[in-house]
């Protein structure tokens, strides 16, 4: 079926289009509210700007899918196949995603508040300034998990976690209240939104990612201290590059780069 | 309508000026206190410093409007237009900011306490030193928000600290099993040393959220009491602290991704 086909049938009032082969379709900014394309083939098609809201898309194809923007609340998209999709600043408020597969896709920005990710695949997504208020991320797959990473990237000693800091020429300049010496505490409120890269804290990172960063910068690299009960205050971001956050953490010790 | 005529109007006892039109006007200082200016057009205004204590200013539009040490306390803010707006020192203690658009508004050394921003969009907000004491952050949208030595926040660790006791391994915290408001999934093995896992909504203003739930023994007293449940002790280990959220407005429940069921009691 052709994209204009489909969009002068859905006008003159036909809403079932359920297997549709609509591969590789520009159907940017079409009207396709509350249409049915369960188990439509939709993967390479441009659906930029489309209203999809309320639409049946149960195990439809949507894999490599352009859906930027694209309005898909409370649209019915479970087992749907979105691998590799660009959902970034779609509207997805409601929607059932139950069991889809959202692995590689990009979601930046995207409304997922209140939807339902049970079981679905969120390896490789790209969550970064999603919005997951109340969304249902039961038995997700994919997800990092901030236990998981700290304990592959750090070492730990009885006290807590061993972690490192660059201070000095950074991309962000200390506070003057912080006091940047052997036992100093530094302290900062964090914000605690996991889809937020970069934002307020104590930063720290892997040695690795501060080597990368500032390599040929002029700061100092601190061997520090997250003691077991601030690891509440940690904050790794789902798409961390090998930074994450935290409210609290003690110098210990300048080390080589 | 002039900012005089208003100033005037309002000094001689009127107080309603619903939807007057005060786009631009040079209110800075003005004596508003209990106005209604209900859906008022007071976009690019200058209120820099007005008192605006208990005023109506629901669906207002104060887009870009100069609000640096204005006094809002208690004012109603429900459906109004802030975008772009200058909220630098003002005062909104008690203000009902419900659902409101705070979106890269500017709030730095703002007072917020006691506020009511239930949904409220503060993503990319400037909340330097803002005073959050007692402000009710259900369901707000925090996204890129400048929280850079803003004050009253919950901190997770001091309230854990607080609440529960640890050993060498962890964490002992409750857990309520049986006819709770949710059951607890087929996979999960009700045992003595069985792990029970669940990913985390990481969201600390959705107050309750997917997770392994957890809470101090007065809050399943208190919820409860008449239900048939059986309660917990558990440890969270001290690596897994990094996957609890304890929601800013929690009310002694919070929430996990892998804790460890020990003994009932």
């Amino acid at each position: 079926m052709k994209a204009e086909e489909l969009v002068r049938q859905y006008k003159a009032g036909r809403r079932d289009f359920s297997e549709a082969n609509l591969s590789g379709a520009n159907l940017s900014w079409a009207n396709l509210r509350g249409a049915n394309l369960y188990g439509a083939n939709l993967s390479k098609a441009s659906l930029y700007g489309a209203n999809l809201r309320g639409a049946d898309l149960r195990e439809a194809d949507l894999s490599e899918a352009n859906l930027s923007e694209a309005d898909l609340r409370w649209a019915n998209l479970i087992r749907a196949n979105l691998r590799g999709a660009n959902l970034s600043d779609a509207s997805l408020y409601g929607a059932n995603l139950r069991r889809a597969n959202l692995s590689g896709t990009y979601l930046r920005r995207a409304d997922l508040s209140d939807a339902n990710l049970r079981d679905a695949n969120l390896s490789e997504a790209n969550l970064s300034g999603a919005d997951l208020r109340w969304a249902d991320l039961s038995w997700a797959k994919g997800l990092l998990d901030p236990a998981t990473w700290l304990r592959e990237n750090f070492e730990s000693d009885k006290d807590g976690l061993i972690v490192f800091k660059a201070t000095g020429h950074t991309t962000y300049g200390a506070p003057d209240y912080w006091k940047i010496e052997g036992g100093a505490v530094l302290e900062e409120v964090v914000n605690p939104t996991h889809t937020s890269d970069c934002a307020c804290g104590v930063n720290f990172a892997t040695r690795a990612w501060i080597r990368q960063n500032y390599g040929s910068k002029n700061v100092t690299i601190w061997r520090c201290r997250i003691e077991w009960m601030d690891l509440a205050c940690v904050v790794v971001p789902y798409n961390t590059d090998g930074k994450a956050r935290c409210a609290r953490l003690r110098l210990l010790e300048r080390v080589e780069a | 309508m002039k900012a005089e005529e208003l100033v005037r109007q309002y000094k001689t006892g009127k107080r309603n000026f619903r939807y007057a039109n005060l786009r631009g006007a040079n209110l800075s200082g003005a004596d508003l206190i209990r106005g209604n200016l209900c859906g008022a057009n007071l976009s690019e205004a200058d209120l820099h410093l007005a008192d605006l204590r208990g005023a109506d200013l629901r669906t207002a539009n104060l887009y870009g409007a100069d609000l640096r040490g204005a006094n809002l306390s208690e004012a109603k803010l429900t459906g109004t237009v802030l975008g772009e707006a200058v909220l630098t020192s003002a005062c909104l203690s008690g203000a009902d900011l419900r659902e409101v658009n705070l979106s890269e508004a500017y709030l730095a050394g703002a007072t917020l306490t006691k506020a009511d921003l239930r949904k409220a969009d503060l993503g990319g907000a400037n909340l330097r030193s803002a005073d959050l004491r007692t402000a009710n952050l259900y369901g707000a949208d925090l996204r890129w928000a400048n929280l850079s030595g803003a004050k009253g926040l919950l901190d997770p660790a001091v309230w854990l600290q607080e609440q529960f006791e640890s050993d060498a391994e962890g964490l002992i915290v409750f857990k309520a099993i049986g006819d709770t408001y949710y059951t607890a999934p087929d996979y999960w093995t009700i045992e003595p040393g069985a792990v029970l896992k669940e990913v985390c909504n990481l969201t600390h203003t959705s107050d309750c959220a997917c997770g392994v739930n957890f809470a101090t023994p007065d809050w399943i007293q208190r919820n409860y009491a008449n239900q048939d449940v059986t309660v917990w002790r558990c440890r969270i280990e001290w690596m897994d602290l990094a996957g609890v959220v304890v929601p800013y407005n929690t009310d002694g429940k919070a929430r996990c991704a892998r804790l460890r069921l020990l003994e009932k009691v």
